[in-house]
């Protein structure tokens, strides 16, 4: 039981580094080779685990290697993309002008109620809306509405916004996070300070963010209302 | 970049290994099945203490590999050959008649542990 126990651990560890070398898009929408290493990944590395005759270096050799496989595959596509073609396909332009490609919905096995569904999974609810959609490499659909049916944005309606970044997390659980302060041009004293002037110790934030305008947004483990700070002031 | 560096090192890391393990193999079951062959000539022309004792030895031979050996291959393969390697020993021991088909035996397994380490179209398919 020991020894399952401890090959489990083993390839645990290993699953995640594998996951963590292939990188972030792992952790989003899957191209097709991805969703096929993801798949491979996972039930070699249940064979070992099963069955202890199974040297467990054949499972890390297997999962390492498609991993690497797929990394450098992933890098070729970069500098190829008749080879990225060749992988991932090409997206494919489902809808344009308003006007539905039956052609492209053939090819792509796409029946109406499958396109219905994609539709209500981006929000749109009468296809009479959309103006463009486009069926991406991964499956997915992307989806342009027509200009009279989408929402209108600030330069639509002559109002004026400045461009600024989201506020950032500058402590959390108790503790500052010196390389957010540090991209915000304030400094830890600063940041302490403005903790403070709220009646709570640094020990005592749950969550603190900050922006570029100087606004702080300040929670307190104690689940209290939290303090909302402009500039730097209460 | 670095995970591309990374990919590669893993890579050439998993190659020499494999290299590793298949020459490893190669070089434990050509012994094995060149020992065979020796235990039987030495049987047949009536050394039997000699037979014997290279029974022995092969055994200890195979004992030493084995615990490389559990790492790189499955091991249903291998207790197979462990049971042969043991059972030569008595077999020479009790003058059984049963020695010359348990050394081919062993010398087919041996032949097809090596083959399977073997990188050829059909160990691959």
């Amino acid at each position: 039981m020991c020894v399952v126990l401890v090959r489990s651990l083993i390839l645990y560890i290993s699953v995640i580094f594998a996951v963590r070398l292939m990188g972030k898009r792992q952790l989003g929408e899957l191209q097709p080779s991805e969703l096929v290493i993801t798949i491979l990944v996972s039930n070699i590395a249940t064979l070992p685990i099963e069955d202890v005759s199974i040297p467990l270096a054949v499972g890390l050799t297997s999962i390492l290697s498609l991993v690497c496989f797929e990394v450098m595959t992933s890098w070729l596509s970069l500098r190829f993309p008749k080879l990225n073609r060749l992988i991932s396909g090409s997206p494919k332009i489902i809808i344009s002008g308003g006007k539905i490609d039956t052609e492209v919905m053939a090819e792509l096995r796409f029946s109406v109620d499958d396109l219905m569904t994609a539709l209500r999974g981006q929000g749109v609810f009468d296809i009479s809306e959309v103006q463009f959609a486009i069926v991406e490499t991964t499956g997915s659909i992307s989806v342009m509405k027509k200009p009279g049916c989408d929402m209108p944005a600030r330069r639509d309606m002559g109002i004026s916004a400045s461009d600024e970044d989201p506020p950032q997390l500058i402590a959390a659980d108790g503790s500052l996070l010196l390389p957010a302060i540090k991209s915000l041009g304030m400094n830890a004293e600063a940041v302490r300070k403005i903790i403070s002037g709220t009646g709570m110790s640094v020990g005592e934030v749950l969550i603190m963010t900050a922006d570029s305008s100087g606004k702080c947004y300040i929670a307190g483990k104690d689940g209290g209302a939290p303090y909302i700070i402009y500039g730097g002031a209460l | 970049m670095t995970r591309m560096k990374i990919s590669i090192v893993i890579m050439c890391l998993l190659i020499g290994a494999g290299i590793f393990s298949g020459i490893s193999v190669n070089r434990s079951c050509g012994r094995l099945i060149s020992g065979s062959d020796e235990v039987w000539e030495l049987y047949s022309s009536g050394d039997k203490q000699g037979a014997y004792l290279r029974a022995k030895e092969l055994e200890s031979e195979w004992d030493s590999f084995r615990p490389e050996a559990s790492v790189m291959l499955d091991n249903r393969k291998l207790a197979e050959i462990d049971r042969l390697c043991s059972r030569i020993v008595y077999l020479v021991e009790g003058d059984s008649e049963e020695l010359h088909s348990d050394l081919t035996e062993l010398c087919h397994m041996a032949e097809a542990l090596r083959a399977g380490e073997r990188l050829t179209v059909v160990s691959v398919l």
